[in-house]
C-alpha cells in the first residue's frame, strides 16, 4: 500500500460544500468565537424556512463568512499600508507566521492523540483518510458491518476532539 | 470541581453527537426527517453548532496530517485481529490504564441495562405526571415544548416555566418571559398558568401569557376563553358569598394586568400580531421608538439605546425579524440620525450634523 500518495480520492464521496469550507484558510483561535457567533445567528435567522440540506447550507454560510473576514482583513492591510507605510511586514515571511505555527502545534497534538487509540481505531482512520474510502467499503474490507465502521469514526472522532479540549485547558 | 466536571461530560456529550451528526452526514443521504433534527439541533445552542463546525476542521486537519504518520496498516490490520472483541470500543490512553476501565465499565453498563431501562420508563412516566419540569430559555433561543398530556408551549427568549402536572390540574408557573399555549382539552384538570399574584385558567384553547420586565402581565386569547384571577383584585360579592373576581377572555381580546386593586377590562387586541414571535417576527402597529426598541432588546445580544426624546417617541409601524438588529438599525438610520457602538450597546441619537435634513 502506496502511503505517500497524496489522497486525491479522499473527498471524492464528499459534497462540494465541504470542501468549499475545507479550501479556506483555517481561521485564528479568537476569530472562532465570532465565526461561531455569526454562522449562529444566521441559522437562526432562516426562521422556519425548510432548508434542502442544512449541513450545505451551515457550511456555506461558515465558509462565506471566513471569506468575508479574509477579505476584510486584507483590505484592511491594505489600508495601513497605503496610509502608514512603517506598517508593511520586514519580510513576507512575517505574514500569517503565528497562524502556520498554531496550525502545526495543532496537528502535532492531534497526531498524537491518534497514536494513542487502539489499533482498529486507527485502522479505520487510516482508510478514511489515506486511501480515501466509504464507510461501507471499510466495512467489506475489514468484514464488519457498516454501522460498526460508523460507531469507530464517530467515537474517535468524538475521542480526538475531547482530548484536544484537555489539552487546552490544563 | 464537581460542577466543572459535570459541564466537562455535557460537553463531552455534545462533542459525540456532533460527530454523530458528522458521519451519519458521511454515510449517505439523510432523510428529510433526519435533516430536520439536524437542523433543529443546529438551532438548539451555539454550542452544538460550534462542535459540529469543529467536526470539520477536525476533519480537514485529518486529511492532511493522517498521512504524515506512516501508519503501519499491516501491522495495525494483524493487531486488530488479535484484539478481543468486547474491546472494539475500548480507547487506549498513554499509560494504557484506561482500556481496561472502559471495558469493566462497558460490561457494567450492559448488566445495568435491563434494569435501567425498565426503571427509566416508570421514572418517566411517573415524571410526566407529578415530577415539575423546569423549563429555562435563555436569551436568543427560543423552545417549543411538548407537553405529557398533548398540550403545547412555545417559550420565547429570556423565559423560566416550571411545569407541575398532578392527576387534579395542570399548572404551568411562569415565572419570567412569554411563552404561548395551545391547551389540549382535559375537562377533569384545568389548566391553570400562575404568573407573578395573577392566574389565568384555560379549557382547551390557544393563548399567549407574556410576564415584562416590569412584572407587568399580557393575556392575549386567540382560540376559547380564559379566566384570569389576579390577587390584588377586590373580591366581588355575591350575596353573602364572596368570591374571587375574575375577568373572562374570548378569542381575540386582551388584558393587561397590572397592580391595580380593581380588575381591569379586557379590549380587542390583533392575536396574530402578538403571537408573531413564535414566527420569529414582531409587528409594530403605531408603537412608539423606545417601546420598539425595548422588544428588539428582548432578542439582540446587544442592546440599542434611543437616546433622543424626539426619536424615542416616533411612532413605528414595521416587521422585524428580532433575531435581526441590523434590520432594526438600518430601519432607524433612515430618520438621519447617529448610531455609536459603546461598550455597553449601541447608542441612537440625533445627528449632529443634520446632513440629512433635506435642503430648504
Amino acid at each position: 500500500m502506496n502511503r505517500r500518495q497524496l489522497v486525491a480520492g479522499l473527498f471524492r464521496q464528499k459534497k462540494a460544500a465541504l470542501q468549499a469550507f475545507i479550501g479556506r484558510r483555517t481561521y485564528a483561535k479568537g476569530e472562532t468565537a465570532d465565526l461561531v457567533q455569526e454562522t449562529y445567528l444566521r441559522m437562526l435567522r432562516t426562521g422556519e424556512t425548510a432548508i434542502e440540506d442544512p449541513e450545505r447550507y451551515l457550511l456555506a454560510v461558515a465558509s462565506n463568512l471566513i471569506k468575508e473576514h479574509a477579505l476584510m482583513t486584507q483590505r484592511r492591510q491594505e489600508r495601513e499600508i497605503l496610509t502608514e507605510p512603517n506598517a508593511l511586514p520586514e519580510t513576507a515571511a512575517d505574514i500569517d507566521y503565528t497562524r502556520d505555527q498554531e496550525r502545526d502545534e495543532t496537528r502535532a497534538r492531534l497526531l498524537r492523540v491518534v497514536k494513542q487509540l487502539t489499533p482498529r481505531y486507527q485502522l479505520v482512520l487510516s482508510l478514511t483518510y489515506e486511501d480515501g474510502l466509504s464507510q461501507s467499503e471499510i466495512a467489506e474490507r475489514l468484514k464488519v458491518s457498516r454501522s460498526m465502521v460508523q460507531k469507530i469514526l464517530v467515537k474517535a472522532h468524538a475521542h480526538c476532539r475531547s482530548r484536544m479540549l484537555d489539552r487546552k485547558e490544563p | 470541581m464537581s460542577a466543572e466536571g459535570h459541564k466537562d461530560r455535557a460537553h463531552e456529550a455534545i462533542v459525540e453527537q456532533a460527530s454523530g451528526w458528522f458521519w451519519r452526514h458521511r454515510s449517505g443521504e439523510l432523510s428529510n426527517l433526519e435533516k430536520n433534527e439536524f437542523l433543529e439541533w443546529l438551532r438548539a445552542s451555539k454550542l452544538n453548532l460550534q462542535e459540529y463546525l469543529e467536526q470539520v476542521r477536525l476533519h480537514q486537519t485529518l486529511a492532511r496530517a493522517l498521512p504524515e504518520l506512516y501508519l503501519d496498516r499491516a501491522q495495525l490490520l494483524k493487531k486488530t485481529q488479535e484484539e478481543p472483541s468486547s474491546k472494539v470500543f475500548a480507547l487506549n490512553t498513554a499509560t494504557g490504564a484506561e482500556a481496561p476501565r472502559a471495558a469493566r465499565k462497558m460490561r457494567w453498563i450492559a448488566a445495568a441495562a435491563a434494569a435501567m431501562l425498565l426503571a427509566f420508563c416508570a421514572i418517566w412516566f411517573w415524571s410526566a405526571l407529578i415530577l415539575p419540569q423546569r423549563i429555562t430559555v435563555p436569551r436568543g433561543e427560543q423552545r417549543f415544548v411538548q407537553l405529557a398530556d398533548g398540550s403545547t408551549m412555545h417559550v420565547n427568549v429570556n423565559s423560566q416555566i416550571q411545569v407541575r402536572y398532578s392527576t387534579r390540574e395542570r399548572v404551568i408557573e411562569l415565572n419570567k418571559g412569554q411563552a404561548f399555549f395551545e391547551v389540549a382539552p382535559d375537562p377533569r384538570r384545568p389548566f391553570r398558568v400562575e404568573v407573578g399574584g395573577a392566574e389565568v385558567v384555560a379549557v382547551g384553547t390557544q393563548f399567549d401569557v407574556y410576564r415584562r420586565s416590569d412584572n407587568r402581565v399580557v393575556v392575549t386569547v386567540l382560540q376559547g376563553k380564559v379566566d384570569v384571577f389576579d390577587a390584588l383584585w377586590a373580591p366581588k360579592k355575591t350575596g353573602a358569598i364572596e368570591s374571587a373576581a375574575r375577568v373572562r377572555l374570548t378569542a381575540g381580546q386582551q388584558l393587561k394586568v397590572g397592580s391595580a386593586a380593581m380588575a381591569p377590562s379586557p379590549y380587542p387586541a390583533d392575536g396574530s400580531a402578538v403571537t408573531a414571535w413564535t414566527r420569529r417576527e414582531v409587528i409594530f402597529n403605531g408603537e412608539s421608538l423606545v417601546e420598539v426598541a425595548d422588544e428588539i432588546n428582548r432578542y439582540a445580544a446587544v442592546p440599542v439605546y434611543i437616546e433622543d426624546p424626539d426619536l424615542a417617541r416616533m411612532r413605528v409601524r414595521a416587521v422585524f425579524n428580532p433575531y435581526d438588529s441590523d434590520s432594526f438599525l438600518a430601519f432607524i438610520k433612515q430618520y438621519g440620525v447617529d448610531v455609536e457602538t459603546g461598550p455597553a450597546g449601541i447608542h441612537v441619537r440625533r445627528a449632529k450634523s443634520r446632513v440629512s435634513e433635506p435642503a430648504r
